[in-house]
């Protein structure tokens, strides 16, 4: 069983693919979370409690409805997309003129992209709409303000075409905003623009909802923006720092939603392969008389695996352990130590090979 | 002097690497990853007879594990500091950020090395093994 966790337009990707590949999903959303219902896809509203195990073997404490329910799945999905952040203003968005129709519109319409992190989309979605609008009716004059136009690929021939139908495009930083009246500094020429819009439409900020939250749970890690962690390079794509554990969609970085899809179909068949490979790794040990309690291990661990226990000493959790060594490099009182390279251990591996060399 | 002998520490993802470039008078060390390195291990073999140490880990931001290569690098200069003092140089000593791919960089390391030990010799350590 693979758990999927999400339940925005990757996590539906991801369960299809993983019912595809022959495994079984399921699909786990938080109770205020809305979602798609998926006819073959079990799907659990609930939070989860805690996810231990290894890699082909977790298993996960879900509460649902106050009882709490025990699961065991072999890989987990993170699929929770990026959701526009709810803003303050009363600007129309750029999602809600895809929602609603506003090709009716008339008069200076102005197109503000200048949210800090926008959805890898926004620019195309922008453009393309604005075509769409100004092919309605060509009287309108359409403004589309930012610093840089990130249109990609093939997008920049809807660049191109809206160019090229009249849409005028102002790269602009300094933008001021206020009462009706717009002031804008157009970067190249240094001349400043007094622009009367009618309609204003914004990009919006986008957020990972409670990404914090299944981070604890699942034991990884965040950047500083809110998205999670990637693996790093060697992992391979769409892993996270723990085995077992794959973050797709734009759970991890913002993409435009044909990489979303490929992603999530990605996620899930490593997922899948992951939950068909157990892992067992050794664990580093800690001696209890030795250790000294001063947290070295537990702040240079990325995977989460020293803890203090209730003794008041470090005690490194065999789940999440990776068996890279670092803690027993560190610990200023050697009471770590790891099966085979162990500190007596490896200065024997090192006086064996010299010998073997000076032979 | 043909009886060189240098130590390459690496980590369990380029022994292969290392391995297949089976170079002569070398002895290699293979580690789960470069952060388990520290400075006993380093000291221990040159007291034990080796002229030169080369380090290979991944390359930077590479480290399956995070930062296993930048504990290595830290660990390799506070290594060549203590060897300076004792009155070894620490051109013996040298750290690569090596790609699984790219041997080649191994191999000329390997070589520089080569030369550094014929220039200077064995080292002069008290109770050294060899």
């Amino acid at each position: 069983m693979i758990l999927i966790v999400g339940g925005g337009k990757s996590s539906e990707i991801a369960a299809e693919e993983v019912i595809r590949q022959g495994a079984v999903p399921l699909r786990l959303v938080l109770p205020e979370e809305t979602f798609s219902f998926l006819p073959d896809v079990e799907t659990v509203k609930g939070r989860l409690l805690s996810f231990t195990g290894v890699q082909g073997n977790f298993q996960a404490e879900i509460e649902i409805d106050r009882e709490v329910k025990k699961f065991n799945v072999g890989a987990a999905v993170i699929a929770v997309d990026e959701t526009p952040k709810v803003s303050d203003t009363d600007c129309i968005t750029l999602s809600s003129i895809l929602e609603n129709n506003y090709l009716k519109c008339s008069g200076t319409i102005v197109i503000l992209l200048d949210a800090k992190k926008p959805s890898r989309a926004s620019h195309i979605v922008a453009v393309e709409k604005a075509i769409e609008i100004k092919d309605n009716n060509p009287d309108c004059r359409i403004y589309i303000i930012t610093p840089e136009v990130r249109t990609f690929g093939l997008d920049e021939l809807e660049y191109c075409k809206a160019q090229k139908k009249g849409i005028i495009f102002i790269r602009a930083e300094d933008i001021k905003h206020s009462s009706g009246k717009m002031k804008v500094t157009d970067s190249p020429s240094g001349k400043v623009l007094d622009i009367t819009p009618d309609l204003v439409i914004t990009d919006e900020e986008q957020e990972v909802k409670n990404a914090a939250l299944w981070a604890k749970a699942f034991s990884i890690n965040l950047y500083e923006d809110g998205h999670f962690r990637l693996g790093n390079v060697s992992r391979g794509p769409v892993t996270s720092m723990r085995n077992g554990v794959f973050l797709c969609g734009t759970a991890s970085r913002a993409l435009l939603p044909r990489e979303m899809d490929t992603s999530a179909r990605a996620a899930a068949t490593r997922a899948v392969t992951a939950s068909q490979t157990p892992l067992m790794l050794n664990s580093a040990e800690v001696d209890e008389e030795k250790c000294a309690s001063c947290m070295t291990c537990v702040r240079v661990c990325l995977f989460h695996a020293p803890s203090i226990n209730e003794k008041g000493k470090s005690e490194i959790c065999r789940d999440l352990c990776q068996s890279c060594g670092l803690c027993v490099n560190l610990c200023p009182a050697s009471a770590i130590s790891f099966k085979g390279v162990s500190r007596i251990e490896l200065r024997n591996a090192v006086d064996d090979v010299l010998r073997c060399l000076h032979e | 002097m043909n009886d060189c002998s240098i130590l390459i520490i690496c980590c369990e993802k380029m022994k292969e690497t290392v391995e297949r470039a089976s170079l002569e008078n070398s002895a290699v060390l293979a580690l789960p990853c470069l952060g388990r390195i520290d400075e006993a291990v380093i000291l221990r073999a040159f007291r034990k007879g080796a002229d030169a140490v080369i380090v290979a880990g991944c390359v930077e931001g590479n480290c399956k594990y995070n930062s296993g290569n930048y504990q290595a690098r830290r660990c390799v200069n506070e290594v060549r500091d203590i060897l300076e003092e004792i009155g070894i140089s620490g051109e013996r000593l040298e750290i690569l950020n090596l790609s699984p791919n790219q041997a080649v960089d191994l191999v000329n390391l390997f070589e520089n090395m080569k030369e550094v030990v014929l220039r200077l010799g064995h080292p002069d350590i008290l109770g050294a093994e060899r």
